[in-house]
C-alpha cells in the first residue's frame, strides 16, 4: 500500500471535510431517518470515503451529501426492515436549503432550543413532525389535515421563522 | 417529557479518530495517484501491442484506483472511435480491479473500483453489439453494491448504462423504468449533469418507441441549452418532427443539430444530422433538394466505412429517383447497394432485401413504398437482426 508520510494542505482540508459534514450528516440519518446513532456514524464514515473518488463529478458537495446520507439512510431501513420508499422525499435536500444551514451551523444550542421555544405552538408541532419525528411532508399533510402543498409551504415558513429567531437569540447571547 | 426536552434536537458529534485518520489517509492515496497514473498508463498502453495488453494486468503499478481512473478514461475517449480497443482496455481494466487485495484500499472503495470497471466492460461490449455479455458485465458490476447502499449514486451510474443497453434491445419499458429511478436519484445527488442526460436518454427513448408528442415535450427544453446535449436533443426533436409530419420543422432542428455537432468537432454526427436533413426533404417532396443532400451524405459514410448507413442514405436517394421517373439512375444505385452489403458481409437478410428490391427493380415493378419498405426493415435489423423481410407489396 502507497503510503505518503508528508502532510499536506489538501489534506487538511480533507480532514476538515471530515469534520465539517460528519455531525450534519449523522444529524439527519438519526433525526430525519431514525438511524440508530452507531449505525448512522458508519454510513456517514462512507458516505464520506466514497465521495473520495467523485472530486471531479460532484459539483454541489454539500448537496451531494446530503443525497448520500438519505439515500444509505433508506437502504439501511430497507435492510432493516422498515420500507421507506426511495426518493420520496427530495425536498429536505432543496426546498430550503437557507434554514439547513443554519441546523447545520449550529454551535450554540441554548439558543436553537430558545428560538425552537418561542415559535407558536403549530410551527413548533411542524418542525417536530418534519425533522425529529423523520415524517415526509405527506405525512406532516395528513396529520394536520392539509394538502402537501399547504404543508410545504408552513414547514418552509416555519424553518424561516425559526432560522430568524435562531440568529437573533445567538446574537442576544 | 417536556416539551422542552422533545423539540431540542441537536447533538454535538465528533467524528472517531481512527475513521478520521482512514478519510485522510485514503484521500491522500486516491491524491497521489491520481497524480502519477497519467504517465503509468499511457507508458503501458503505448509500450505494448494491443494483442498484449491482457498480459499488463500483472504489472503492479496498474493496480492503483488512478491508473482504474485513468484506463477508464481511455475507455470513453475509444468507445465511439474504436470499440474494439475499448473493450481491450476494458477487459484490462476490470481484471486488474478484480485483483486488488482486499486490504488494500477501504472495502467501500474497492467496490466503487470494481463496480465501475465492470461496468465500463459492459459499455464497450455494448457497443460492439454483444449485449448479452454486456448485461452479464453489468450484473457483476451491480453485484458490488449489495453489500454497500451508500454508493446509490455509483449504482445509478451502472443502472443508466443498462437502460441504455435495454434501450437498443427494445425493451423500453423496463428501460424506462430505470431511467425514471436514475433521475430520480442523480436529482437527489444534485448531479445536474447526470439528471440532464437522464432525461435526454428519456427523450430519446420516446423517439425510439414510437411516442413521439411525449418525446418533443421531454427534448424541448434541452435543446435550446447552450450545451453539449443540444445537439442530440435537436436531433431527436428532429426525427419527432419528421413522424409527426412538420419536415419544415425536423429540418431546422437537424440544421442546428449539425452546427452544434460542427462546433463540437463531431464530424460524424454532423453527417447524421445531414442525414436526417435529407430525409426530411423526402416527406416534404423536394426530391431533388433531398438526392442532393443524401448523395453528399452517402459518399461521406462510404468514406468512412460506415456500409450500412450509406446505404440507408442511398434507398433514400432511390426512393427519389423512382418518384422523378429517373428508374435508370434508381437501378444502377440499387444495384451498387446489392454489392456494397455483400462486400461487407453485412447482414445477409439486408442482403437479401436489397437483392429483391433489385430485381423488382430490373423488372421495372419497384415503386417508392418497397424502397420504403426495405429503408424500414434494414434499419429495423440494428435492433433485431433475425427479422424476416416481409414486403407488402
Amino acid at each position: 500500500m502507497t503510503s505518503i508520510a508528508s502532510p499536506r494542505v489538501d489534506d487538511l482540508q480533507s480532514e476538515s471535510v471530515y469534520g465539517l459534514y460528519f455531525g450534519f450528516l449523522v444529524q439527519i440519518a438519526v433525526s430525519k431517518f431514525r438511524v440508530p446513532e452507531s449505525e448512522a456514524e458508519g454510513l456517514t464514515h462512507d458516505v464520506l470515503i466514497s465521495c473520495l473518488r467523485k472530486p471531479a463529478t460532484v459539483p454541489d458537495l454539500r448537496s451531494w451529501l446530503v443525497g448520500a446520507i438519505s439515500y444509505a439512510s433508506r437502504h439501511y431501513w430497507r435492510l432493516n426492515g422498515r420500507n421507506v420508499p426511495a426518493a420520496d422525499d427530495p425536498d429536505l435536500e432543496r426546498t430550503d436549503p437557507a434554514p439547513l444551514r443554519s441546523i447545520d451551523s449550529v454551535t450554540d444550542q441554548q439558543a436553537a432550543r430558545d428560538a425552537l421555544e418561542c415559535l407558536t405552538p403549530r410551527c413548533r408541532q411542524v418542525l417536530q413532525m418534519r425533522y425529529f419525528e423523520g415524517c415526509t411532508i405527506a405525512e406532516v399533510a395528513g396529520r394536520l389535515g392539509v394538502k402537501t402543498k399547504s404543508a410545504q409551504k408552513l414547514i418552509t415558513q416555519c424553518l424561516r421563522r425559526a432560522e430568524r429567531l435562531y440568529h437573533e437569540k445567538g446574537r442576544a447571547q | 417529557m417536556t416539551e422542552r426536552s422533545k423539540v431540542v434536537p441537536f447533538t454535538v458529534r465528533h467524528p472517531n479518530p481512527a475513521r478520521m485518520a482512514e478519510f485522510a489517509e485514503t484521500a491522500r492515496r486516491l491524491e497521489h495517484e491520481r497524480a502519477v497514473s497519467d504517465d503509468i498508463v499511457s507508458s503501458a498502453l503505448r509500450g505494448t501491442p494491443r494483442e498484449a495488453w491482457a498480459t499488463l494486468r500483472e504489472r503492479r503499478e496498474l493496480h492503483t484506483s488512478g491508473a482504474l481512473e485513468r484506463l477508464g478514461q481511455e475507455i470513453d475517449k475509444r468507445l465511439d472511435t474504436d470499440p474494439r480497443e475499448a473493450l481491450a482496455i476494458a477487459e484490462l481494466a476490470a481484471s486488474v480491479a478484480d485483483a486488488l487485495a482486499p486490504d488494500s484500499y477501504p472495502a467501500i472503495i474497492l467496490a466503487q473500483l470494481r463496480a465501475h470497471a465492470w461496468r465500463d466492460r459492459g459499455q464497450a461490449l455494448s457497443y460492439l453489439g454483444r449485449y448479452d455479455d454486456a448485461l452479464r458485465a453489468l450484473d457483476r458490476a451491480e453485484e458490488q453494491f449489495q453489500k454497500f447502499g451508500t454508493l446509490g449514486h455509483d449504482r445509478a451510474i451502472v443502472r443508466f448504462c443498462r437502460a441504455t443497453l435495454l434501450q437498443h434491445l427494445r425493451r423500453f419499458d423496463e428501460a424506462r423504468a430505470i431511467l425514471d429511478e436514475c433521475r430520480q436519484v442523480f436529482q437527489s445527488y444534485a448531479d445536474t449533469q447526470s439528471y440532464v442526460k437522464c432525461t435526454l436518454a428519456i427523450g430519446n427513448l420516446l423517439v425510439r418507441a414510437g411516442d413521439y408528442r411525449a418525446a418533443r415535450e421531454m427534448l424541448s427544453p434541452l435543446a435550446r441549452e447552450d450545451s453539449p446535449i443540444a445537439p442530440i436533443a435537436q436531433m431527436g426533436l428532429g426525427w419527432c418532427a419528421v413522424n409527426l409530419g412538420t419536415a419544415e420543422e425536423a429540418i431546422e432542428h437537424f440544421d442546428a443539430a449539425g452546427r452544434g455537432y460542427r462546433r463540437l468537432g463531431r464530424d460524424l454526427e454532423t453527417v447524421r444530422a445531414a442525414y436526417g436533413a435529407g430525409s426530411a426533404m423526402l416527406r416534404l417532396q423536394r426530391f431533388s433538394d433531398a438526392i442532393e443532400k443524401l448523395r453528399s451524405v452517402r459518399a461521406t459514410f462510404l468514406s468512412r466505412g460506415l456500409v450500412e448507413e450509406a446505404g440507408l442514405s442511398g434507398l433514400g436517394i432511390v426512393e427519389a429517383q423512382l418518384v422523378l421517373g429517373n428508374a435508370p439512375a434508381a437501378r444502377d444505385l440499387a444495384a451498387s447497394l446489392v454489392q456494397e452489403f455483400t462486400a461487407a458481409s453485412l447482414n445477409r437478410r439486408a442482403v437479401a432485401a436489397l437483392a429483391y428490391l433489385n430485381d423488382a427493380m430490373a423488372a421495372s415493378s419497384a415503386t417508392p413504398e418497397i424502397v420504403r419498405d426495405v429503408h424500414s426493415y434494414i434499419f429495423s435489423l440494428r435492433t433485431d437482426p433475425l427479422r424476416e423481410f416481409l414486403c407488402a407489396n
